[in-house]
């Protein structure tokens, strides 16, 4: 242990790490947005069923994620990225990012009478107006997020508090915060 | 240590008390602040990583989503916690993430470095490195640093504690000290105090008080009680120490005294010992006369004690009186009665010591005595006169002047009454010998006479028995026959009385009451004793046991009375009694047989003429008699003599001529009420047949003693002694069924040897013994008694034929 923490210091200094791209830090996140939803069972066809993600309207982040994700799993499950290029290629997700405001027709068909339990991710001022569940926006010059929470309650997903302490918690009707 | 040793115990006590109690309690906080600060450590590494992990897990969601701005908030709640003084996030990267307080510089945080994690400690500072991991994924790292104030203050706080215990403590033991010292040191420093005033003051009436009652207390105890015993014993050494003192004072006064009397003696001495030469003198110059010998001692005690009348008194009778400077008149005659109040007085106390009564006319025997003012008696010096510790008298020396006689002179009066007494016993025990030794020689004479008078009597008998049976005899010859037999019958009746007297009569001894016999008397001394005399019958109330011969005793009474009768030829009274008595010393003039002991006195006393010394000395000696020629045997009184002295009595006699006589029989009382026997059967007279074996050596009796058994009957083999008797057995032995033999015979064996050899050979033998003589009884063993029969000589006829006939009859 001496000898390893001699040979630790022995070391050069790490280089600094060069600062991600934009596309990169949304695959990332929504990575660890997975870590903070909980989903109900019956999001998943099957126990060994995996965890997919959806991602429409930008490959990179497509390609991103496929690097994050590779080798690693989600809730105990596989993880398969799709490429959601048609209205049916988002069924059986567990999370969809929708890139740009070509959203409405995937979240109404994902809300309605029997609203599904697929989290919903955007990049549009309007996302969660528009029933999305979380939306990244840029604020200072860094990459933040906002939740509404009464979509995600009509999803039946359950947000940690971990990640509402770093996003902004938004409903439908106003922008502000529930009290 | 050695410096403890100098300490006194209650010092030792205290130090080892505080020491014991301030090591301890030492090493009790020491230990408890060594856990108690390792307790702490743990406690607050514990709470550190628990922060740690808390605002790591925390800080993942900031982590993952890169905001800083939450991680600062999430460290910021560390301001609840004051003693954190610093705090850090590190990124995955290693990078610093978010730091804490706002203010605080980032170079401040060490660079993330994995082999630090853990926890840390230096002087002022904990701190502490670990990762935050989610889902076993490292996210980053959290550094916290904490500064010891709360670990300063504790040990603070614990050092001001253990001080104010240490001193409640130090307190607490010295109290306990002063409470053990009551309970442990306090009892032995009483102890010590005690044994230290014990040494100085050489005392032992201290106590050591007693505290408690453990083993200090039984130590106390024990102390107390040594020094309460060495107390009695110093008190007793001090006690007899005084009586010492006391007895070598009162010794060496009286040595002095000793001395001073001695010097005084000394030149008394002088004087006296010409008086003890002239005592000396007249002891050695006594001689065989009696009264000569009492008159020198009286004469002497008068000229050595120059008085001027002495007195010789006798306990009983007589009374010697000599005056005139103690030479006795010629002529003078021993007074009959005692006189002097005095002497009997000093016979009385019969004291050692010489009595010294002066002024005598002031004294009360002035009236009691007649000699005090017939003789004009002023001093009087008496002393008893005893011999063998029996009182006879009395020395008493009179002075008719105021005279003080002194210790010598006292001395030598009680030197001469003892030699008196001596030569008064002297006198007694050679008269008394010689009158024993002339009755054993009259006796033995009368017993001899008697034996060979029973041999002629018996043969004499028989033959005239024989021929009183012949046929043809004269009216005129049987009347002679008879006349003869007669004469034969007294003179055996004689002979009697002599073997009586010579004590060689068989008595046959039972138990009997002394009145009884004596009231079975009183109608036939009634008849003997006439209407002249009156016969007083004193019995006592009660039973008086003796072992004695019933007849033989009615022969004495009857002796008595008769010679009682004589010597009242004109009437008078006769006094018969009886009564028990005690002697507890011999009297002085009593019968030398008497003795100590339960006797039962009979005693006759008449009112006749009496007797002078002279005819005293003579009565018990056969056919001494002061009765007309042919009125008396001469034999009564002997016959009493013989037959008292068989029954281990004997007689005392008093008399006073003109006054009458007494005489008094002692016989040995029975301790025990006997059983009363039967009388003895009356023989039967009977002819039988059978075979006798005759032994005599007397021809004349054998020979007709062999014609009257033949006559009888029997058939008879004579033979002269116990030889031929033997040969004659071992020819005839197994016809013979009874042996009929002399005692005396010639030869060497006599009757008894024979018939025990004979008996022997054929135990069924019947034996009767014939003797002139009673039956030797001293040569019969007790297992023969009933096996013999005893045939004294001279017999007649009839009873020989009874004897013979209950001997064959009884049962082997």
């Amino acid at each position: 242990m001496i000898l390893l923490a001699l040979g630790l210091r022995a070391l050069p200094a790490p280089p600094p790490p060069k600062p991600l791209a934009e596309h990169q830090i949304k695959a990332l996140y929504l990575f660890n947005f997975a870590k903070y939803v909980e989903w109900p069972k019956f999001a998943f066809p099957a126990t060994n069923a995996p965890f997919i993600i959806g991602i429409k309207g930008n490959p990179d982040i497509v390609r991103d994620l496929s690097e994050i994700t590779r080798g690693k799993l989600l809730k105990n499950r596989l993880i398969h990225i799709v490429s959601i290029e048609t209205m049916q290629d988002h069924k059986g997700c567990q999370m969809i990012f929708i890139e740009g405001t070509d959203f409405p027709g995937i979240i109404h068909s994902l809300t309605g009478p029997s609203p599904k339990p697929v989290l919903t991710v955007g990049a549009c001022d309007t996302f969660l107006n528009g029933g999305g569940i979380i939306n990244f926006l840029k604020k200072d010059n860094t990459l933040r997020m906002e939740i509404n929470l009464k979509n995600t309650h009509l999803a039946g997903l359950a947000v940690s508090s971990k990640l509402l302490a770093v996003a902004t918690v938004k409903n439908n009707e106003s922008n502000q915060p529930p009290p | 240590m050695n410096f403890l040793n100098h300490l006194s115990i209650t010092r030792k006590q205290t130090m080892i008390i505080v020491l014991t109690s301030g090591v301890t309690l030492f090493l009790t906080c020491a230990g408890f602040v060594m856990y108690d600060r390792l307790m702490v450590r743990e406690s607050m590494v514990q709470k550190m990583h628990t922060l740690a992990t808390v605002l790591g897990n925390n800080s993942t969601g900031a982590l993952d989503f890169n905001d800083t701005r939450v991680a600062s908030e999430i460290l910021s709640a560390l301001q609840a916690e004051p003693h954190i003084v610093a705090a850090c996030i590190y990124n995955k990267n290693g990078t610093l993430f978010a730091t804490y307080p706002d203010q605080i510089l980032r170079s401040y945080f060490p660079p993330l470095d994995p082999a630090s994690f853990g926890h840390h400690f230096d002087k002022t500072r904990l701190t502490l490195t670990q990762p935050i991991m989610q889902q076993q994924e490292s996210m980053g790292a959290i550094y916290l640093e904490s500064n010891l104030t709360e670990l300063s203050q504790r040990a603070s706080q614990f050092g001001t504690m253990a001080v104010l215990v240490f001193l409640i403590t130090l307190i607490a033991s010295l109290v306990m000290s002063f409470w053990f010292k009551r309970l442990i040191s306090l009892p032995i420093l009483h102890l010590v105090r005690a044994i230290q005033t014990v040494s100085e003051k050489k005392t032992y009436s201290v106590r050591v008080p007693k505290e408690n009652e453990d083993e200090l207390g039984t130590l106390t105890d024990n102390f107390n009680e040594m020094l309460a015993q060495l107390e009695i014993r110093d008190q007793a050494l001090l006690h007899a120490h005084d009586e010492l003192e006391q007895r070598v004072v009162k010794r060496t006064r009286e040595l002095r005294a000793e001395v001073a009397e001695r010097m005084r003696a000394e030149k008394i001495m002088q004087g006296n010992s010409e008086q003890l030469q002239k005592v000396n003198a007249c002891l050695l110059s006594l001689g065989d006369t009696h009264a000569d010998n009492i008159n020198l001692l009286i004469s002497l005690a008068g000229n050595l004690l120059n008085a001027s009348t002495a007195i010789y008194s006798r306990l009983q009778g007589n009374m010697l009186c000599v005056t005139d400077h103690w030479q006795l008149p010629l002529g003078y005659k021993l007074r009959d009665k005692a006189e002097g109040h005095i002497c009997q007085d000093v016979i009385r106390q019969n004291s050692d010591k010489v009595i010294l009564i002066p002024n005598l006319p002031d004294t009360a025997y002035a009236a009691s005595d007649p000699n005090v003012l017939g003789y004009g008696l002023k001093t009087y010096m008496g002393h008893v006169v005893r011999s063998e510790g029996q009182v006879l008298g009395a020395l008493c020396v009179v002075y008719q002047t105021d005279t003080r006689p002194s210790e010598n002179e006292q001395r030598i009066l009680g030197i001469i009454a003892s030699a008196i007494g001596n030569e008064d016993r002297r006198k007694q025990s050679e008269e008394q010998f010689r009158q024993a030794q002339k009755m054993e020689a009259i006796g033995q004479l009368a017993g001899g006479v008697a034996h060979d008078f029973n041999n002629i009597l018996a043969s004499t008998m028989l033959q005239l028995n024989l021929l009183e049976e012949e046929p043809g005899l004269t009216p005129a010859i049987q009347a002679a026959l008879k006349e003869l037999e007669h004469d034969a019958e007294r003179a055996a009746d004689l002979t009697r009385q002599l073997l009586m007297f010579s004590q060689r009569q068989t008595v046959k001894m039972i138990s009997m009451d002394l009145n009884k016999v004596q009231a079975d008397l009183h109608k036939m001394l009634s008849r003997i004793l006439g209407e002249q005399i009156e016969l007083v019958f004193q019995p006592f109330p009660h039973p008086l046991w003796i072992e004695a011969d019933a007849g033989k005793i009615q022969q004495v009474v009857m002796n008595l009375c008769v010679n009682a009768r004589d010597a009242m030829p004109d009437g008078g009274t006769l006094t018969i009694a009886i009564h028990p008595v005690d002697l507890v010393d011999i009297p002085a003039s009593g019968n030398p047989e008497s003795r100590p002991g339960r006797f039962i006195r009979l005693s006759v006393t008449d009112s006749g003429c009496g007797m002078d010394e002279h005819v005293m000395k003579h009565i018990f000696e056969p056919f001494f008699t002061t009765k007309e020629l042919g009125r008396g045997t001469g034999l009564g009184l002997s016959t009493v003599y013989g037959i008292v002295r068989q029954h281990h009595g004997w007689i005392e006699v008093t008399s006073e001529p003109g006054k009458g006589t007494e005489f008094r029989i002692f016989f040995p009382a029975l301790s025990q009420t006997p059983e009363v026997s039967g009388e003895p059967h009356a023989p039967v007279v009977h002819h039988g047949n059978g075979t006798i074996l005759l032994t005599e050596d007397d021809p004349i009796v054998r020979k007709f003693a062999a014609q009257s058994l033949r006559h009888l009957g029997y058939h008879v083999f004579e033979c002269a002694n116990s030889t031929e008797a033997l040969t004659l057995w071992s020819e005839h032995g197994q016809e013979i069924d009874l042996l009929f033999s002399d005692m005396i015979m010639p030869g060497g064996m006599n009757g008894l040897d024979l018939a025990e050899a004979l008996k022997q050979k054929s135990p069924g033998l019947k034996i009767i013994i014939s003797s002139g003589y009673s039956i030797e009884t001293s040569r019969l063993s007790v297992s023969w008694e009933d096996d013999i029969t005893y045939l004294p000589k001279p017999y007649t006829v009839g009873l020989l034929a009874t004897v013979v006939r209950r001997c064959l009859e009884q049962p082997a």
